[in-house]
């Protein structure tokens, strides 16, 4: 295993209104790998990108990013803002809360820009990234007139653009249709084999299942209380039921009705022993 | 978990639904809906367009043209007279229309703003605020008529010096917003914000005035979906003043929800290393004509100024 990107240690949060965001959570991440971070909705896992990316920051404990602890401070003073911003990629949940420019184009250009990279780089970066993700034909288009999976590609080359080596995407399947969902989990796994470290918040198992070697789970109560294998995660029933990301599930079979554990979009057998 | 069990009411058959039958053939929600639309699509295209930035004073050097720009508002507000003012509207006109702005774009500007300018200066138009030769008579009071010690006078008139001075004050307002208009409307905005930086502005206006155009879009695209939400709920059919109550009740809601998408908006700028100063694209160096464009700027006031003292 490679030098860690993240050390989490013991990290507590609270929003501003004073109800608790994440508790005691503490693990590490290693460069190339793949992880996914599991919750039910409000157990922290978009605040937890959040703190990451050095958006906002921890009221106890610390974050270590290539070795440099975040403060605000920290990720505001150069050299380390800029390396950090370069290195770090955020594909939000809400694609047009990151999709803020005119068009397209400027929208590639804007990270490159931010980070000082000469105007012929910022050029070759965007045509790169627009043919990458084959949007070459939406380049003069505005963002906010785009379909869902074109706001998902633009987002996406717009931190590609960036060059990072970590990217950390925020329910990146949500919304999307089977086929850019099948797209993109191809992308991710070509941005692996680039040697791209991947964090996903998600409560989508099945796409969890296809993008992530390891996993770590929040509890309702925002505590870490899951890290090791993704498959491993996967097949523990009762842990997916107590962290909520399945549930218990109603069948009416011959008339009577019966509960076992649902895994969505996960297809189960019905056996004599389950009526 | 228990099997949720629906009402009732839930399976009520839809041809007869309780309630007051809504009233037929009744089209509502759209104009609020429209100009939530319209605002919004108008700030997501910025201000600015390909044809302007791309004309002779989209080529002026930023900082130059803002420069240029500002001497020529601050001129608008140091001449006095009528003549010189309605010179320089003339002027601004026809950079405007050489520029590739439409008369209808001129005439939206001008309407908005000088027209509320002059529901301001309206009343200074009047002899109770200003004295002099009498216009038009508006209203004859009679004698002897007061306020607590303020007398009132006979009539109530507009008078001509009142008109003079509602004139200049209007054609003044009206030169700055169009020189204003001018300068934006031929400058992307992050070149613009780019260049007022580099000419000092402090960072903080600067990160403000970027932030304000990001969010300003932001808003309206809530307001629209939030307008819509309602829309698809809605059975019967409201006048335009209720619709217009609902905007104003909303303006909480809206609130809160668009601070949350500004700042995942602001999130998104920062994630991808903006830190306040905007960069943007390469802007070649100052040249000749941008020296010239300035000189003329300046040159252009002074004769003004000149034609106005001693003309």
């Amino acid at each position: 295993m490679t030098e860690p990107i993240f050390e989490v240690r013991n990290i507590h949060y609270s929003y501003p209104d004073g109800s608790e965001g994440l508790s005691g959570v503490g693990f590490s991440i290693a460069g190339n790998e793949s992880v996914a971070i599991l919750g039910a909705n409000a157990s922290g896992k978009s605040t937890l990108l959040n703190l990451l990316d050095g958006l906002c920051f921890p009221n106890r404990g610390e974050i270590i990013a290539f070795g440099k602890v975040l403060t605000e401070e920290s990720v505001e003073t150069p050299p380390f803002s800029r390396q950090f911003r370069q290195q770090v990629g955020f594909l939000f949940q809400n694609s047009e809360a990151q999709l803020f420019n005119s068009t397209v184009e400027e929208e590639l250009a804007f990270g490159p820009l931010q980070l000082r990279l000469p105007a012929g780089e910022v050029e070759r970066r965007v045509n790169d990234a627009l043919r990458l993700l084959e949007i070459e034909n939406l380049r003069d288009r505005p963002p906010q007139k785009l379909s869902g999976g074109e706001k998902k590609k633009v987002a996406l080359a717009s931190i590609l653009a960036c060059a990072p080596r970590v990217i950390l995407l925020d329910e990146p399947s949500a919304g999307l249709d089977p086929r850019t969902q099948q797209w993109l989990i191809e992308f991710m796994a070509e941005l692996r084999h680039a040697g791209t470290t991947l964090i996903t918040a998600s409560h989508d198992l099945s796409f969890v299942a296809e993008t992530s070697e390891r996993a770590l789970i929040l509890s309702e109560d925002h505590r870490l209380v899951y890290n090791g294998p993704a498959g491993e995660a996967l097949s523990n029933l009762d842990l997916l039921l107590s962290a909520n990301l399945v549930h218990a599930h109603t069948h009416i079979h011959d008339g009577k009705p019966h509960l076992h554990p649902h895994l969505h979009e996960i297809w189960h057998e019905h056996h004599p022993h389950n009526k | 978990m228990k099997t949720p069990v629906l009402p009732e009411w839930f399976s009520q058959p839809v041809d007869n639904p309780p309630g007051p039958k809504p009233r037929e053939g009744r089209r509502f929600g759209l104009p609020i809906r429209k100009t939530l639309a319209e605002l919004a699509e108008a700030l997501a295209r910025e201000m600015s367009s390909p044809s302007q930035t791309n004309s002779w004073l989209g080529k002026i050097e930023p900082r130059a043209k803002i420069v240029g720009i500002l001497m020529l508002i601050f001129g608008a507000t140091l001449v006095h007279g009528l003549g010189a003012q309605m010179v320089l509207l003339g002027i601004t006109l026809a950079a405007a229309l050489s520029i590739g702005l439409s008369p209808r774009q001129l005439g939206r500007l001008w309407l908005g703003v000088p027209l509320f300018s002059l529901a301001i200066i309206l009343p200074s138009t009047l002899n109770l605020v200003t004295d002099g030769r009498t216009a038009l008579t508006l209203w004859h009071l009679g004698a002897g008529i007061h306020i607590g010690s303020w007398n009132l006078p006979e009539a109530i008139t507009i008078t001509a010096s009142g008109l003079l001075s509602a004139g200049r004050f209007l054609l003044r307002t009206t030169n700055c917003i169009t020189l204003a208009f001018l300068m934006v409307s031929s400058t992307d905005a992050p070149v613009l914000v780019n260049a007022f930086r580099r000419l000092g502005m402090p960072k903080a206006f600067g990160m403000i005035l970027t932030m304000t155009q990001r969010f300003l879009v932001v808003l309206l695209r809530a307001a629209e979906e939030i307008h819509l939400a309602k829309l698809s709920r809605s059975i019967g059919g409201s006048s335009l003043r209720s619709e217009q109550k609902w905007v104003g009740a909303g303006i909480a809601i809206l609130f809160r929800r668009s601070y949350r998408l500004g700042l995942e908006v602001n999130y998104a700028m920062v994630s991808r290393g903006y830190d306040g100063d905007l960069r943007v694209a390469s802007v070649p160096g100052l040249q000749i004509r941008d020296g010239l464009w300035v000189a003329a700027a300046g040159g252009l006031i002074a004769l003004l100024i000149v034609w106005e003292r001693f003309g």
